[in-house]
């Protein structure tokens, strides 16, 4: 089975899909209104970022299927 | 209870005595913006620098392939017989025209430069700059074009004649090569040249699996955060309907 190639360019389309997934999500919100949000999913959103620079610096590949939502 | 977060800035944390409910931080929609902002910052940075590697990666194979095809145009025997000199000249031109298309300082274009001096020595390749008979004898013919032109403005009434100097003819160069390829000497250089190009796209490949698991997380980290908020969605419109029912 042959896979097509991923080029620069599907990664800056996604990307782009992704920023506009955020954008979507944030304008969806009412901006006056405070929102509760649970601390455990900042904190898994801080640990996401922080193993994708850990797992970046040494090079290594991060299965990432057990963070959900 | 509210709790803060690290890295959320005190803008963003808690409304003491909000009444939301224990491990949630109540935060304004703008703070909460920013706080995903700041976490994805440095996950763009690393994105970005891994697309410009790439991008650099192409530059470098592209110049490196163009060598490796000048070379190859000339056979497996390399540059021989009467227009050898002139045939490895292409071959260092097509050396330095790759160099140049990479930044200062490039490695790979340290690595050409390196194959370059190396297939010159190698192969005894010598440039001979011969200056044109007309050149040598120019400065002669100006001397006496300006005495001549000097003169004849002492004549009342005479246009001073033109003083233009003569142009000088562009030296001869000529391309030798002393010690051409022989036996599997030119396959060694090629493959040498191939072997560079082999590096460089594997390296391109690790790099592109870096980038794609980057951009991969960064995907888990928008999908986190757009849950967020649908949730909080949810919990708004469950609120609303249950305010209604009362």
């Amino acid at each position: 089975m042959t896979q097509s190639a991923i080029t620069l360019e599907d990664l800056r389309r996604a990307l782009a899909e992704q920023d506009a997934q955020l954008a979507a999500a944030f304008a969806a919100l009412d901006p006056t209104l405070p929102i509760a949000v649970p601390t455990a999913s900042l904190r898994l959103l801080a640990e996401v970022c922080s193993s994708a620079r850990s797992q970046s610096a040494t090079g290594t590949g991060g299965n990432w299927a057990s963070v959900r939502c | 209870m509210t709790s803060s977060v690290s890295g959320i800035g005190t803008s963003g944390v808690g409304y003491p005595g909000d009444g939301s409910l224990p491990g949630t931080s109540v935060i304004s929609p703008d703070s909460l913006l920013a706080y995903c902002q700041i976490q994805l910052g440095d996950l763009d940075d690393q994105v970005t620098s891994q697309m410009n590697a790439q991008q650099l990666s192409l530059a470098e194979r592209t110049a490196v392939q163009n060598v490796e095809t000048t070379l190859e145009s000339f056979g497996d025997q390399g540059p021989n017989g009467p227009d050898a000199g002139d045939q490895m000249h292409t071959c260092v031109v097509a050396i330095q025209n790759a160099i140049n298309q990479l930044p200062a300082g490039d490695p790979v274009a340290a690595q050409l430069q390196a194959l370059g001096n190396q297939m010159v020595a190698q192969y005894g390749y010598v440039e001979h700059t011969t200056p044109s008979p007309a050149a040598a004898a120019a400065p002669l013919a100006n001397a006496v074009a300006a005495a001549v032109a000097a003169n004849s403005s002492l004549i009342p009434g005479s246009a001073p004649l033109a003083t233009n100097p003569a142009p000088v003819p562009p030296p001869t160069v000529a391309y030798q090569l002393t010690n051409p390829p022989s036996n599997d000497d030119w396959k060694s250089t090629t493959d040498a040249v191939g072997n560079l190009a082999d590096d460089i796209k594997s390296n391109a490949e690790m790099q592109m699996l870096t980038l794609q698991d980057l951009v991969s997380q960064r995907q888990q980290v928008v999908e986190l955060a757009t849950g967020m908020m649908s949730k909080e969605d949810e919990t708004l419109t469950d609120g609303a309907k249950a305010i209604g029912q009362q």
